[in-house]
């Protein structure tokens, strides 16, 4: 019997294999618990964070994770996610010409009875 | 004082980025009736030191830290006392490049705002931005810059799982 190959992360999953139920897009590790989500600039050297300047290393072995993907097209499910917050992003726009966090993402994502938290306040729950 | 974050308030048959566009539009405005000034490219200060702060009208980081600035700077009963503190909407720039015409010595890619820049003599001679960019506001107005950065935050709003976030504000 061969070793067992390690089972690829599907969508709406981190690697670690834990479903994703609570998301923070465009997240730097403010939500303590909650996932991080960030385009791939986050992964340029000079990256760092808006509230204390730390670099994406710096954020991670603080214990925050992070998933990279666009704002346009987050790898998650459709109807999974009980949770999303955003702080302090532009929403449906654009930013130096690249696309901010999109509400018909988080719609999309947002399982039914799911919430949008947007600088602290609730926002939406997908009916 | 929260003339800058109030720019943000949520309200009923709103959605955020209406209220984001709302904010951007009024910037202007809220920055003319505040001790801080509005910036114009085409009528840079022509002399002595002068901050330019480029801010993005959707993050509560940078309201809140106009707010602790306009709190902060001494008022006209005061002139010279401290800097003038000058500000441009980041939404006004489509690129990079855009952003770069205007100030020449940003050399690397802005990821985060506010894009803070030192105004000295007739020409910019410091730049940095998001957490760097207030210590450099902080450095030039004589404000302890870590002090500054934690009034910061503690006035930007985040998502709390207390009962006490029971409000819900529609679209």
């Amino acid at each position: 019997m061969g070793v067992p190959k390690a089972r690829r992360p599907g969508v709406g999953e981190v690697s670690t294999g834990r479903a994703i139920t609570k998301i923070n897009l465009g997240g730097e590790g403010e939500e303590p618990s909650i996932l991080n989500q960030q385009r791939r600039a986050v992964l340029d050297p000079g990256w760092r964070g808006c509230r204390k300047g730390d670099t994406l290393e710096q954020l991670a072995s603080q214990g925050h994770d992070f998933l990279i993907c666009p704002n346009t097209a987050l790898c998650i499910a459709d109807d999974s996610v009980d949770l999303v917050v955003t702080n302090s992003v532009r929403i449906d726009g654009l930013v130096l010409g690249e696309p901010t966090v999109q509400s018909s993402e988080i719609r999309r994502i947002l399982a039914s009875g799911g919430e949008w938290v947007h600088d602290g306040v609730a926002r939406y729950t997908k009916p | 004082m929260t003339r800058f974050q109030d720019l943000l308030a949520a309200s009923p048959n709103s959605s955020p980025s209406r209220e984001q566009d709302r904010a951007s539009r009024e910037l202007p405005a809220v920055v003319r009736a505040s001790r801080l000034h509005w910036w114009e490219p085409s009528a840079p200060p022509a002399g002595g030191t002068a901050v330019l702060l480029v801010v993005a009208p959707w993050s509560h980081y940078d309201l809140a830290m106009l707010d602790v600035l306009d709190e902060s700077v001494p008022g006209p009963d005061r002139p010279g006392e401290a800097p003038p503190v000058f500000v441009a909407n980041l939404e006004r720039y489509r690129s990079v490049e855009e952003l770069t015409a205007d100030i020449p010595i940003l050399e690397s890619f802005p990821f985060q705002s506010p894009i803070a820049a030192l105004w000295r003599d007739g020409a910019f001679r410091n730049v940095a931005w998001g957490k760097a960019g207030r210590d450099l506001v902080a450095d030039a107005l004589d404000l302890p810059p870590e002090a500054f950065n934690e009034q910061v935050i503690a006035r930007t709003p985040r998502y709390s799982p207390s009962p006490d976030r029971t409000s819900h504000v529609g679209a």
